[in-house]
């Protein structure tokens, strides 16, 4: 099942994208990324003695210095809270979709809310009719020197295309419901 | 959100139009009835859904499934394949669809198909909707007769419906998805006569187009009275007032009840709608504010970055009742608040 995304930046916040957010995250995690793995590698048959450097342990040293220092470069990020909507669409217009909104996490009642349509992106916006699902999520990110950001985005949930085989399935449930109704209807 | 009535109709039976759910998501028209000692498994005789959109359907089938000597009443076209099919498609991928108001007609459906929905009679439990057909007239005491009587949808509403409900059923290579597809020209309209008093329900019931609405109901329903007592339809909005619907089935100042709508952009009743109305009755009311509460801050906080106008879905239940005694003409409101004179 496809997704669309359509980011919105906060007019008063710096833009963290989710890359970025990605690459922080693998920082911060002891065996990720390429120079982590080249730095633990040794040299087979090679062996220490206590006081002695040897080659192999002066290479590893070197190569957890740069480590250090590259770790040192990179700003920290902290994903400080996320909410998330499940939203269904109650109206909708060229401009502007009202959906009501159900938290995911059941931190906040029920809701209505405008969103601008274009927001769902060129693709969905188009489309997107009452009763269509919407997905509505909010992150508050913590950066070293650059506050407090946050990152928003709402975007349309695609349920795919209908099958001949669940086209038959609706079809044969339909036949049987209408054959229970007719005596049950005056 | 949402709008319900239960009509005391005499003798302790009850008849209720339309559900939805108090703040705390419990069904208010139940959970009014039980308030005031109701048996509702016995005394209500009827339930009525008079169009599928959400503010006047949710809990309905709870409703049904609670008052289980009542008969469901329904336009007649949703007893038809075109809408029978978008039950069947909610049945079937409810967990890709996501629940939706067709799930509250696809359990009425089942719940009527129960063995105890019967009547010794052989009774059945549902009944359709259709303009200038009554639904129930009976003799009630100490009332006396006691008529319910839809006025809509016409037949050519019907018509356009099903047309329009046939355009979202499943096809191969279709979008999946459970479109909304109500139109409020199958809303059903009631005329109930409850002794020597008339009542006229408006649903969401809009003027037209030709054929449909108000313009059909005006050229085909003339009451034996004018009604006391209006429920205005569609919250207010200027496309359900017909001035004729005023003048030839409504006394002069007739008590009118209004239920808001705020789950839009256009709230209802807005302010001319309100100066509409009142120009046609100083006895007019209104459920609740037509402005809704707002979410706690930080809810309003978190979401000011993508959306505006962040307001509660759901919030206080606001009641008006409206009674009368038997050959009495006048009518004593009551008002629970957030209800207000419009």
């Amino acid at each position: 099942m496809s997704q669309s995304f359509g980011t919105i930046e906060s007019p008063s916040a710096h833009r963290v994208s989710e890359t970025l957010l990605e690459t922080g995250n693998k920082a911060a995690t002891p065996d990720a990324g390429p120079s982590a793995a080249s730095i633990v590698a040794t040299t087979p048959g090679s062996s220490t003695s206590v006081g002695q450097p040897s080659a192999a342990n002066t290479v590893s040293a070197a190569a957890m210095d740069e480590v250090h220092r590259q770790q040192q470069t990179r700003e920290p990020f902290q994903v400080v809270g996320m909410q998330k909507w499940v939203g269904r669409i109650v109206e909708i217009d060229d401009e502007v979709f009202t959906a009501e909104l159900t938290s995911v996490s059941g931190t906040s009642p029920t809701l209505l809310a405008d969103f601008q349509t274009r927001n769902l992106g060129p693709d969905d916006a188009p489309n997107a009719r009452p009763g269509d699902i919407v997905y509505v999520t909010v992150r508050s990110v913590e950066a070293v020197g650059r506050g407090s950001t946050m990152t928003s985005n709402v975007r349309l949930r695609r349920l795919g295309r209908w099958t001949q085989s669940e086209v038959d399935q609706i079809e044969e449930l339909t036949r049987r419901k209408m054959r229970s109704l007719a005596d049950l209807v005056d | 959100m949402g709008e319900s009535i239960v009509v005391h109709v005499g003798g302790g039976k009850w008849v209720i139009v339309d559900s939805c759910r108090n703040q705390d998501g419990s069904v208010a028209p139940l959970t009014y009835l039980h308030g005031i000692g109701v048996d509702v498994a016995r005394d209500v005789l009827l339930v009525v859904g008079t169009h599928a959109h959400d503010d006047h359907i949710s809990g309905l089938a709870d409703v049904f499934a609670q008052c289980c000597r009542a008969r469901f009443v329904c336009s007649q076209a949703l007893t038809k394949e075109e809408f029978v099919a978008l039950t069947a498609q909610e049945d079937l991928f409810s967990d890709l669809l996501r629940e939706s108001s067709y799930a509250e007609y696809s359990r009425i459906l089942k719940l009527a198909d129960e063995p105890n929905r019967r009547s010794a009679g052989g009774i059945k439990p549902l009944v359709r909707a259709i303009a200038g057909r009554p639904v129930m007239d009976a003799e009630i005491s100490p009332v006396g007769r006691v008529v319910v009587l839809p006025v809509s949808p016409s037949d050519e509403a019907v018509t356009r419906s099903l047309r329009v409900l046939a355009t979202a059923r499943a096809r191969p290579d279709n979008s999946r998805g459970l479109r909304r597809i109500d139109p409020n020209e199958l809303a059903v309209a009631l005329w109930l006569k409850v002794g020597e008093k008339r009542i006229l329900l408006g649903a969401d019931l809009l003027v037209g187009p030709q054929g449909c609405g108000w313009i059909a109901v005006l050229a085909t329903f003339i009451p034996d009275a004018k009604a006391s007592l209006f429920k205005v339809p569609h919250h207010g909005a200027p496309n359900a007032h017909h001035d004729g619907v005023w003048d030839a089935l409504l006394q002069p100042a007739p008590l009118a009840l209004v239920a808001p709508y705020r789950a839009g952009r256009n709230r209802r009743p807005s302010e001319s709608d309100r100066a509409r109305i009142r120009s046609r009755t100083p006895h007019a009311y209104v459920t609740a504010p037509t402005r809704p509460p707002l979410p706690p801050r930080p809810t309003m906080a978190a979401l000011s970055s993508i959306a505006t106008n962040v307001r509660l879905a759901n919030a206080m239940t606001g009641q008006v009742r409206a009674r009368s005694q038997v050959g009495d003409e006048r009518w004593d409101i009551a008002m629970t608040s957030p209800a207000l004179r419009l």
